[in-house]
């Protein structure tokens, strides 16, 4: 194994500049480019554009970092993380000091390794001169000594030997296994002394041959005179043993020098992100109602700007909110004031109603409904407000229900049957003046638009919908959907429905019914004064500040049921 | 002699056309448009019963009933034109009976008013046959004289106060809802307002309780109501 040459250092490979005659450098195997590119291709987008969607992810337009070098070059898996700011800021740098200084190694080795040659080269080539002289003198029969004891006399290091052939002769520095088939052939050729190449008019040559024992130097030089080629052989096994140490000491840093730039992106785009958090938390605050939450200033002159707009932003948004709230109340007070002084004067003139003359009378009957419709408007539009501004508190407390529903009935006028069958015990816990606004509007809403209610049903929902379980599910432990860990019973939902004798209500307008200002078709021909547009919003609002809804089904055998589910809080 | 009430409004229209309902009624109507007036005109009328508006020009509602408070049980009705929580419970922590949120019906309030006259008429004109205390610990309940005692002191309770004392004190031991003592105490149907209820015991508690915050005697039973606690029991 030891002859046989497998393969060739090509980088290396190159005709000595002669000093006979300047030689053109051999064509270089220009391989490597055209890999590298190959390599290079292969992190580019084209490798994954086949296993994306067509249209190129646009969900993360919002971010406050491009993302689209990690989009392009991280695996689609792994981009389904969602890497934070942080972690990207993190990755990015390591990836950034992991290919500097794959570089800098890189460049560092192949300087290093060239400049080692170089020089070794330098030695064993005034040392092969120097002995093939001494070789030629010996060959010509000059010196009188044996070629051989010549060659085995000479100084050279123990890592090396000489060989000189002559013909079908061939000497050399020691008898071991030193033969000509350590001489790469393709050097054998250059420097063989009977070919009539052209090119073979160099006077010495040197090739790297590496083979399983490793690399040596091979130095050749041509003594036409003797018609002899002389071969210095030298082992580069220390070289090579001190290249794999400075390789293995340069992978070595190019490692420490990611991790470190790994520890220093995180530390800092921690200390970038913090105030990010920050700002987070304290928008959170403020929407959840805390107005006066303010960020502290910093003394960092690149964050302090973001600190001072937010907390700008933060005030006026205060004082807008503000402003709003007291104008609310303010209007509030206005309306109700001068609102008081015409009902009570309008109720004092229909006191007096039969006094008047016909026209009159009737002139006092127009003012009275449209007095009451409009109080009955001002106060649902002030209701409705108070939805508005999140201002509407739930006041719970214990009643009976049936009873009171009973005496709303009664209240109303209406003849509806109270059938609370269905409750598994009279006391509820629910917002009493809600519970008889809902009541109260079903109730109008069925005289005005339905002929009146039938039957007012009271019940206990049959089980906790399902919507409602996945909903905590989501929150997870610890959010007051949960009503705390130890309490497994579920809060009591109660169910108010009012079934009228109208003639029932489309698939398509059940939804619609519920919003602002929306009445049913038979409003249209309705002449007098009705519903104010509001009250199935405001029942709808009150079912959902008791955690509940409102909604209207079929009732069986025909007419509507207006329903609303109430959450005991 | 008709029973005389007092109107402190600052809104003319709205004080013109409350008198001519309450003259309705059969009451004699004094009025005042500020604090100030309505304080001389309570000191010299003499009236059964105050409306307040709780936004006067002067003062508020608020302070009107502590100082018509300092000298005296009359009932006090505060009239609102805010639904919040906080002018309610603000109102009756300062003394008031009773509130009406504008824009009130007259009608409505002329029962309110009712139900507060009557039950205040009983403390007064009862006659002195059936004399018999009702003691709680020190707290002992005149109820011929319409007054509390503690320790021998007359606890200055309003007539509400009194009346929904000598109630939980005539059935001691037995829980009465919000709703129950609305219509036993203030005669209000069902749509009133329970936190009337709630802030009358807290003014009881810190008139009769030795320590209000840890009450022996008007004990809250969670989620039903109220009672009072007999000895022993």
């Amino acid at each position: 194994m030891t002859g046989h040459v497998r393969s060739v250092d090509v980088g290396s490979v190159e005709v000595r500049p002669s000093r006979t005659s300047p030689h053109a450098p051999a064509p270089s195997d220009d391989q490597g480019a055209p890999v590298g590119a190959n390599r290079r291709a292969s992190i580019l987008p084209g490798a994954y554009l086949d296993r994306t969607e067509p249209t190129p992810p646009v969900e993360d337009v919002g971010e406050l970092v491009d993302t689209g070098f990690f989009r392009r070059v991280l695996p689609r898996r792994l981009r389904a993380v969602h890497l934070g700011l942080a972690s990207r800021t993190t990755i990015a740098l390591a990836l950034g000091a992991l290919v500097v200084s794959v570089i800098v190694s890189l460049l560092t080795f192949v300087v290093a390794r060239s400049s080692f040659v170089a020089e070794r080269r330098r030695a064993a080539e005034r040392l092969a001169f120097t002995n093939a002289a001494e070789a030629q003198q010996s060959l010509a029969g000059r010196s009188g000594r044996s070629v051989s004891s010549v060659l085995r006399s000479q100084h050279r290091p123990g890592s090396s030997a000489s060989l000189l052939q002559s013909g079908s002769a061939t000497y050399r520095s020691n008898d071991a296994d030193v033969t000509i088939e350590l001489v790469p052939v393709d050097l054998r050729r250059r420097m063989d002394v009977s070919s009539r190449n052209p090119r073979n008019d160099t006077a010495s040559g040197w090739q790297i041959a590496r083979d399983g024992s490793g690399s040596r130097l091979v130095i050749g030089i041509r003594l036409p005179s003797v018609s002899a080629t002389f071969y210095e052989i030298s082992s580069l096994a220390d070289l090579d043993g001190s290249l794999r140490n400075l390789g293995r000491a340069l992978t070595l840093a190019a490692l420490a020098s990611t991790a470190g730039a790994a520890v220093v992106g995180r530390s800092v785009s921690r200390r970038v992100v913090r105030p990010l958090r920050n700002v987070a938390v304290a928008a959170g605050e403020i929407a959840s109602g805390r107005l006066e939450t303010r960020l502290e200033l910093t003394g960092d002159s690149d964050l302090d700007p973001l600190v001072t707009s937010f907390n700008d932003m933060a005030a006026s948004l205060q004082t807008r909110i503000e402003r709003e709230a007291r104008f609310a109340s303010d209007v509030s007070h206005e309306l109700r004031t001068p609102l008081t002084a015409l009902t009570a004067a309008v109720e004092l003139l229909e006191g007096g109603r039969e006094e008047l003359s016909e026209r009159n009378r009737k002139i006092v009957d127009v003012l009275g409904n449209q007095s009451r419709h409009f109080r009955r408007l001002v106060l649902d539009l002030l209701e409705i407000s108070r939805f508005d501004a999140n201002a509407a508190e739930l006041v719970a407390e214990v009643f009976d229900l049936p009873s009171f529903v009973q005496q709303l009935v009664a209240l109303q006028g209406s003849t509806a049957e109270v059938d609370a069958s269905g409750l598994h015990h009279p006391e509820v816990r629910l917002d009493k003046r809600r519970v008889e606004r809902i009541v109260a509007n079903y109730l109008q809403n069925a005289a005005n638009y339905a002929d009146g209610a039938l039957r007012v049903e009271l019940r206990d929902a049959a089980s906790v919908p399902v919507e409602i379980v996945s909903t905590s599910t989501i929150l997870g432990p610890g959010s007051d959907a949960l009503n705390g860990g130890d309490t497994p019973e579920p809060p009591r939902r109660i169910v108010i429905a009012v079934e009228d004798r109208g003639p029932g209500i489309g698939e398509n307008d059940r939804e619609l019914l519920f919003e602002r200002f929306r009445r049913g078709t038979a409003h249209q021909r309705g002449s007098g004064v009705k519903g104010t547009g509001l009250g199935l919003a405001l029942v709808a609002a009150h079912a959902q500040l008791h955690g509940g809804r409102a909604w209207v089904e079929e009732r069986p055998g025909g007419g509507a049921r207006f329903c609303a589910e109430l959450v005991e809080p | 002699m008709r029973t005389r009430l007092l109107t402190i409004e600052d809104d003319d229209d709205v004080r013109f056309t409350l008198r001519l309902h309450l003259e309705d009624e059969g009451y004699d109507v004094s009025e005042a448009a500020n604090g100030a007036d309505g304080l001389a005109a309570f000191a010299a009328d003499k009236p059964l019963l105050v409306l307040v508006d709780l936004k006067l020009p002067d003062m508020s509602g608020f302070d009107i009933c502590r100082a018509i408070r300092q000298t005296s049980d009359v009932p006090i009705i505060v009239v609102t034109a805010q639904e919040s929580s906080f002018d309610v419970v603000a109102g009756l922590e300062a003394g008031a009976d009773d509130y009406v949120t504008k824009p009130y019906q007259p009608k409505e309030l002329a029962a309110r008013i009712r139900a507060h006259l009557r039950r205040a008429q009983p403390a007064r004109s009862s006659t002195g046959g059936s004399s018999r205390g009702l003691a709680f610990g020190d707290v002992e309940i005149r109820e011929e004289e319409g007054r509390a005692l503690k320790g021998g002191v007359d606890l200055k309770l309003t007539r509400t106060e009194f009346r929904f004392l000598l109630f939980l004190a005539q059935n001691a031991g037995k829980v009465f809802s919000r709703e129950a003592l609305l219509a036993e105490v203030w005669h209000h149907d069902a749509l009133a307002d329970g936190r009337l209820v709630d802030a009358h015991v807290r003014r009881l508690r810190t008139k009769v309780e030795d320590d209000p915050a840890e009450p022996t005697l008007i004990a809250t039973v969670r989620g039903l109501g109220y009672r009072l606690v007999p000895p022993g029991g």
